[in-house]
């Protein structure tokens, strides 16, 4: 008797490495905006203070302009870009209306406790256009909101502050487990200053925004409770996904 | 802002429910929490005008009828001779002073000054402090109250010249810094304006004549100063946010009034400075431009309603400008009209309105996804780091006020962050690593200003599988991976073990290179299997030590192999979390197989102790040797 070699040999199992979650939900994310018509843009992450702050319409005296709240370098030279915003500055300051730009990526305040960390990841849109209105917004926010939460999710939607939109709103989804209502975007229509800023006419042409923080997606979607975990690097974390 | 659900029913006709009026405060766009019968408001910034009894009762005039009965002392105060100089008139457009005597100091307070400090749950200090707090809280206007007795002659306003030692009246010794917005006696700090006041001047259970400062500081005055100083101040708070220009006179004389409720009063002088009047603000009615920036229609009366409900002047019958109130200086174009109009109507009423954007999907970003697919088939997770460390370089960028002082320069290579997540896993118990990202880093001026890069580090066994378990991580298979994304294998280092804090011996290899020198040799990969939020659901992870155990089975009958793999894949116990065929021999000579089993045990409660390893273990051994053809050497 002689064995049969293809009966026997077991299969040789190649473990498969992971892409981050922050990464995969930044992709997810992204991949459904450019599917509205939205375009990638890209800037740096270290940024000028008019830039960061001044051309979106946050003052001097605001409280995130602050030495607690935001990392200066080089003896205050440039600070680690706040938001996404600054990248869609850039660009709005290169392209003439009507456009629609999403930027995405690293961003960093000062911060360290258990829901705060120094970094995260924005995800942020623009569009620019005559006739952009709230009503508009209102749509395409649940629009995304349900291609990335599904269709039944219940939304809420509360006004906010925001320097650089007004009106501006943040937007809750209803987390039916616990009936508890969850913040997940910020959004509003761009304050007429900060288009002016940007050379374009604020009579003739509006835009609508949003940003979402792309940690908070990433931990609802996948159910990971502790903020913290994303950047510890754990095999065991890394490994699930 | 925390606010008692009886003192606003003091003003509402029908008593308000505190769940109906927290949704009422979400559609108005203040977030609260309810703890009782106290409703905690989160009020942003450019809403300084909210943070009081007064504001929130404003707030509500569309949805509720409001009474508005404030008393206040309506008789003419005779004026007061004080040597007081505004140096600081920009900073302090107006401010006005009161000096009040009392007879006797109150033992008891008046229900309304009562209730403030019981309902919720505030300390008292001494007379003149709480009724300063209680008006405060019902009107956002700050006072402050000096003791008369303990003041000089002189009272001066102005930006130090000079920096200076100040004890504040929460007797912290502070060293205040030029350019401070202070009130001196000509000579000493006394007073840091609009934050907090001095230690020496500051009011005791025994005062009875009292200066009170009542004024309109600029924001910009103000902002920063308590943190700076470590301050806790509801009066900064407050005057930060912006507070009402037209408020000063109207508290002191409401102060006045409940003075009056609690004592004789024998002395009333009142002291007025105004440097710049305010000026009353109005702006274009547009409604059109409104509807607009909102997408929908709103009736003529429903606008100027909810304006006028607001405070806003707005007439019904004529096209003229709507009058801003002064409490409003967050108002200033048709943007701002809009949101108030919204936030009345709700948000949540607004019709939503199709939108298409005209513009065609792109589809970019695709380079470097699909290096991370390529990574990942390789058996590479992908990580992310913080930027900071403390590896200093010729080009690293100093952050002026890090975290933590030990990493206070952004990162100018991937290493580092690297070898620390290899020395994370190894101490980890894992032994098989293979880790990349891929990040902007940032130096000082020149080539290195930015840059893009990819780094990646490997250590240890190639695979948990018996072809590649006994084989690890050498420079040909680092090639091996790199064959796929670049020509160049110059990219390999060898990584010192010194580098590393951890037990494990195996040779470490590291590469990074610009993510634009990457010439990609596969094809196009979907990424979908590594993008999957349905099927995949967080687990918690253990933070107890990992145990294994090692089993050699001997297969005399080839029939039978299947069935032992069977029975060893189907084993299941909670703290059995991995299990791989490390070994497989064949020995087609004597008509036998080897096979090397290992099985991984973690608990998420504890350690595990040899005892309950061997009960599994010993289970496992016994459903295998009930196998026809397979025998456990030694067993």
């Amino acid at each position: 008797m002689s064995f049969d070699k293809e009966i026997i040999h077991p299969e040789i199992l190649k473990k498969f490495g992971t892409i981050h979650p922050i990464s995969s939900t930044l992709i997810h994310i992204t991949s459904i905006l450019e599917s509205y018509g939205f375009s990638p843009i890209f800037g740096p992450e270290l940024e000028t203070e008019e830039f960061n702050f001044d051309m979106l319409n946050i003052k001097e005296s605001h409280p995130a302009r602050q030495m607690h709240d935001t990392f200066y370098v080089n003896n205050k030279s440039k600070v680690l870009r706040t938001h996404t915003s600054p990248v869609q500055i850039r660009s709005m300051l290169d392209n003439d209306p009507p456009f629609a730009f999403i930027s995405g990526g690293k961003v960093y305040r000062k911060d360290d406790d258990s829901t705060h960390l120094p970094m995260f990841h924005q995800i942020e849109g623009i569009y620019v256009n005559e006739n952009v209105n709230f009503a508009q917004l209102k749509h395409l926010i649940f629009s995304i909101t349900q291609s990335i939460f599904g269709k039944d999710i219940e939304l809420r939607f509360r006004p906010s502050f925001f320097p650089f939109t007004e009106p501006s709103a943040e937007v809750d989804i209803l987390f039916s487990e616990k009936n508890e209502w969850l913040e997940i975007l910020g959004c509003g229509i761009v304050n007429p200053k900060v288009l002016e800023n940007c050379n374009i006419d604020s009579k003739q042409y509006k835009g609508l925004a949003f940003g979402l923080g792309v940690e908070r997606i990433a931990m609802l979607k996948y159910g990971i409770p502790d903020i913290r975990e994303f950047y510890k690097s754990n095999l065991d974390f890394l490994n699930q996904f | 802002m925390k606010i008692h659900i009886n003192h606003l029913n003091n003003f509402i006709n029908n008593r308000l429910n505190i769940n109906d009026l927290s949704k009422v405060l979400f559609q108005l766009g203040h977030e609260n929490e309810i703890d009782e019968d106290i409703i905690d408001i989160d009020i942003t910034p450019n809403r300084g005008d909210c943070l009081s009894l007064n504001g929130i009762k404003r707030e509500l005039t569309n949805f509720y009828k409001i009474k508005d009965d404030l008393k206040i002392y309506e008789k003419e105060i005779k004026e007061l001779k004080l040597d007081f100089t505004n140096e600081a008139k920009e900073d302090c457009p107006h401010i006005l002073f009161l000096l009040i005597e009392i007879e006797d100091i109150p033992l008891e307070y008046m229900p309304c000054l009562e209730n403030y400090f019981k309902d919720l749950s505030i300390k008292k200090n001494n007379f003149f402090t709480d009724v300063s707090n209680y008006i405060s809280y019902e009107l956002g206007q700050p006072t402050h109250c000096y003791d008369f007795e303990k003041m000089g002659k002189r009272l001066v306003l102005e930006r130090a010249k000079k920096e200076s030692n100040f004890k504040a009246l929460t007797n912290q010794e502070i060293s205040l810094k030029q350019n401070d917005l202070v009130f001196t006696d000509g000579n000493e700090v006394i007073n840091l304006a609009g934050v907090m006041g001095g230690r020496s001047t500051s009011c005791d259970t025994n005062s009875k004549k009292v200066l009170i400062e009542c004024a309109f500081f600029q924001p910009e005055a103000i902002i920063g100063k308590s943190i700076k100083y470590d301050l806790n101040s509801e009066a900064a708070y407050k005057f930060e946010r912006g507070v009402d220009p037209l408020m000063t006179e109207i508290a002191l004389r409401r102060f006045i009034h409940i003075i009056e409720e609690h004592s004789k009063i024998k002395k009333l002088s009142i002291f007025k400075n105004i440097s710049f009047p305010y000026q009353a603000k109005s702006i274009e009615k547009d409604k059109s431009r409104v509807e607009d920036i909102l997408g929908f229609k709103i009736e003529n009366n429903k606008f100027d309603e909810i304006l006028n409900n607001l405070g806003f002047v707005a007439s019904f019958d004529s096209a003229n400008d709507i009058l801003i109130p002064s409490f409003r200086s967050d108002i200033v174009d048709q943007n701002h009209i809009a949101e108030e109009i919204a936030r009345i109507i709700g948000y949540d009423n607004i019709p939503p309105e199709d939108v298409k954007i005209p513009f065609n999907p792109t589809g970019s970003l695709k380079r470097e996804e699909n290096l991370k697919v390529y990574l990942a088939d390789n058996g590479f997770n992908e990580v992310i780091n913080y930027p900071f460390t403390s590896e200093e370089t010729q080009n690293s960028i100093c952050i002026d006020n890090p975290l933590d002082s030990n990493k206070a320069f952004l990162r100018t290579s991937l290493l580092h962050s690297l070898i620390n997540n290899l020395e994370y896993n190894e101490r980890r118990q894992k032994d098989s690593i293979k880790l990349f990202e891929i990040s902007n880093l940032y130096g000082l001026e020149g080539s290195q200003n930015q840059s893009r890069k990819i780094g990646m580090i490997a250590s240890g066994r190639i695979d948990h599988n018996y072809r590649d378990f006994n084989r690890f991580i050498d420079r040909d298979h680092m090639i091996k991976v790199l064959s796929g994304i670049t020509d160049h294998d110059f990219y390999i280092q060898d990584i010192s073990r010194s580098l590393v804090d951890s037990k494990s011996k195996t040779k470490i290899y590291y590469a990074e290179f610009n993510i634009e020198d990457i010439n990609f040799k596969v094809k196009n990969k979907s990424i979908d299997k590594y993008v999957n939020f349905e099927e995949t659901t967080f687990k918690e992870i253990s933070e107890y030590p990992r145990i294994y155990r090692d089993l050699s089975f001997l297969v005399k009958d080839p029939s039978s192999i299947e069935t032992l793999f069977k029975t060893l894949e189907s084993f299941e116990e909670d703290i059995l979390i991995e299990r791989f065929i490390f070994d497989f021999y064949q020995d087609a000579k004597k008509n036998i197989i080897k096979i090397g089993y290992r099985f991984i045990f973690q608990s998420k409660e504890k350690t595990l102790t040899d005892l309950e390893v061997d009960k599994v273990i010993n289970a496992i051994v016994k459903s295998s040797l009930t196998i026809d053809g397979i025998e456990i050497p030694g067993i």
